[in-house]
């Protein structure tokens, strides 16, 4: 053995002992990694192969964003005392709170809905239709202004296994792929190998658009972009890529060769476009460039998704008669709710209360608004909350359908038991209970 | 220790040029960055006891005390993500795993030399890393494309 080679005793490999649960799906983020192998020992996961920190998170019932994780997991239903802490309540009393809050609101706003399983977006969007609710999509600062572009310029997607077998040049628009889907790159877009590029990321050129530098850059080259030039830029793209010219900007040079020289070109915009003046318009100009693209050879468009299941929620928008690039219900940017009394806000697998702004907090406070929130996990919003409605964290406790951020549904398995019901089951006995009070018309 | 510069490293040293090890102490700072020498291997640190303190802190990011014994991949587990980007460009671990060169983790039953771990790289095959071949060619892939930057090669 070399004297020089060494390794800390810790960063070496020691199996866990306990029952092997092989082939997890990952609800940390939009990619779904269906290859997570997890060690169980007294319905506890003790060691967890492949996820990366988020997914690991999640396995710990914790929150992703942290690098430890830490168990944040919701106890009891509970609503909140006139002095302000929790008093415990039993899940039959919460239903029947929360449909009185729903029943009494002049106008009911969702929140989130992006982390849950399909059927449960399905019946969420079914209360939304019965009380001609707002909603605000955990993801609507990207999936709305997307689906809207999709609609102006409808085209296939590939799906992710096609896009690593095939494309070779990979540009990440207002994405950061190592920020909001870890897995993304090793897995599918840059490092895996593909029929098109058998040596990897060498034979693959990859792109990434930001104002400043970012670790993107260890195996993408930036084009400089600011949020007053992106659109521009994009439409500077598309007209070269439509005309060809011969003063190619400096900064555009690699990229204009990478998507020439290449079979198949893969975009990915993220949420940085909702830092975009315009991102409506900016996303109108990406889809114009996939255009141009696809004149010529094969181009596609995804969205890199964070909640694990927020294409689903756009998709069972559709599913249900809810076009989200028209209907006035869907809106993109939470900081736009404008608080008025008689709203009640149901918020369900997300944390608004962490991206409103103070104004729009004092107002909730101010004038007395109801706050049901329908969560996993404990976050501010719940802290918040006039009712908790705790619920079976989706692909750790409980099973169901999800869609992957390139629309390819994936059921998630349960991993361990839970005795707190599914979101389904709250919102369906939720539902119920405003389907049969009388005084409801 | 992966945050050491040589001039971290030289300002412990005696810094006498004595040259008792074969060199100056600057290019013995190097030495020991790179892993071609130990602190052990300047002989004031081990005579003077003034060099105590400075010898336990190079003993303590340089030395082998028996926790340390292969490849040299030195880990920053506050830094890591679990991306899984360093196995997926090890070619040894590619060679060792047909899941991972398709784009999956490893299985149960592979060795792959890299494997994701609880959220951390973990060094599962550590002799089938090509540092470890005698002769070996440099191989720096898992270390260069890091975008946490938590790898480094001693």
């Amino acid at each position: 053995m070399p004297e020089e080679s060494i390794i800390k005793e810790e960063d070496r490999f020691h199996e866990a002992k306990g029952e092997p649960f092989d082939s997890a799906v990952c609800p940390g983020c939009g990619c779904l990694c269906e290859d997570i192998d997890l060690t169980l020992e007294n319905n506890r996961v003790v060691q967890a192969f492949h996820a990366c920190s988020w997914g690991l998170s999640k396995f710990h019932l914790g929150h992703r964003f942290l690098r430890e994780p830490k168990h944040a997991k919701l106890v009891f239903p509970a609503r909140k005392e006139p002095t302000g802490g929790p008093l415990p309540v039993s899940y039959e009393e919460g239903y029947e709170q929360a449909a009185a809050f729903l029943l009494q609101a002049n106008r009911v706003v969702f929140f989130g809905l992006c982390q849950m399983t399909f059927d449960a977006q399905l019946l969420a969007i079914s209360l939304i239709k019965h009380f001609n609710a707002t909603v605000y999509p955990s993801e609507g600062m990207l999936l709305t202004p997307f689906f809207k572009a999709l609609k102006q310029h409808p085209a296939g997607i590939a799906t992710q296994e096609e896009i690593r077998q095939l494309a070779t040049t990979i540009v990440f628009w207002g994405a950061n792929p190592l920020h909001s889907c870890p897995r993304l790159s090793p897995r599918y877009a840059v490092f895996a190998a593909g029929i098109n590029a058998p040596e990897r990321h060498i034979a693959r050129k990859a792109f990434y658009t930001d104002p400043y530098e970012n670790d993107t850059g260890f195996f993408a080259l930036r084009i400089p972009i600011t949020p007053e030039n992106e659109v521009d830029r994009a439409k500077e793209l598309t007209e070269i890529i439509e005309e060809g010219s011969f003063s190619v900007p400096k900064e555009l040079d690699a990229l204009v060769k990478a998507i020439e020289s290449s079979p198949f070109v893969a975009l990915f915009v993220g949420r940085g476009i909702a830092y975009s003046a315009t991102p409506d318009a900016l996303m109108e100009a990406l889809f114009a460039l996939r255009n141009a693209i696809n004149q010529k050879k094969p181009c596609v468009l995804l969205p890199v998704i964070s909640d694990f299941n927020a294409m689903g929620f756009y998709l069972a928008l559709i599913q249900s008669g809810i076009d989200p690039a028209e209907s006035p219900q869907v809106c993109a940017d939470l900081l736009a709710y404008q608080p008025k009394k008689g709203d009640t806000l149901i918020c369900i697998g997300s944390d608004p209360f962490w991206f409103f702004s103070d104004a729009q907090r004092e107002a909730i406070q101010s004038l007395y608004i109801p706050v049901v929130s329908i969560s996993s996990l404990q976050n501010q919003t719940t802290h918040a909350a006039d009712l908790v409605l705790p619920v079976a964290l989706t692909g750790v406790e409980a099973e169901g359908l999800a869609y992957r951020m390139d629309g390819v549904p994936i059921f998630l398995r349960q991993v361990i038991p839970t005795a707190q019901p599914t979101d389904f089951t709250v919102l369906k006995a939720i539902q119920e209970r405003i389907l049969t009070e009388p005084s409801h018309g | 220790m992966a945050d050491m510069k040589v001039l971290d490293v030289y300002r412990l040293l005696p810094r006498t040029n004595c040259r008792q090890c074969g060199m100056v102490c600057m290019a013995f700072a190097s030495a020991l960055l790179t892993g071609k020498a130990k602190p052990e291997d300047c002989p004031p640190f081990a005579e003077e006891e003034k060099y105590a303190e400075a010898l336990q802190k190079l003993q303590e990011a340089f030395g082998d005390k028996g926790e340390r014994e292969a490849t040299g991949l030195s880990i920053d587990r506050d830094k890591c993500d679990g991306c899984g980007i360093c196995a997926a460009v090890c070619e040894i671990s590619l060679e060792k795993s047909q899941e991972l060169a398709n784009g999956k983790g490893a299985r149960r039953f592979e060795s792959p030399v890299i494997v994701i771990v609880d959220g951390l790289i973990t060094i599962k095959n550590p002799d089938a890393c090509r540092r470890m071949v005698p002769d070996a060619p440099t191989c720096n892939a898992c270390v260069d494309l890091c975008p946490s930057k938590a790898l480094t090669f001693l």
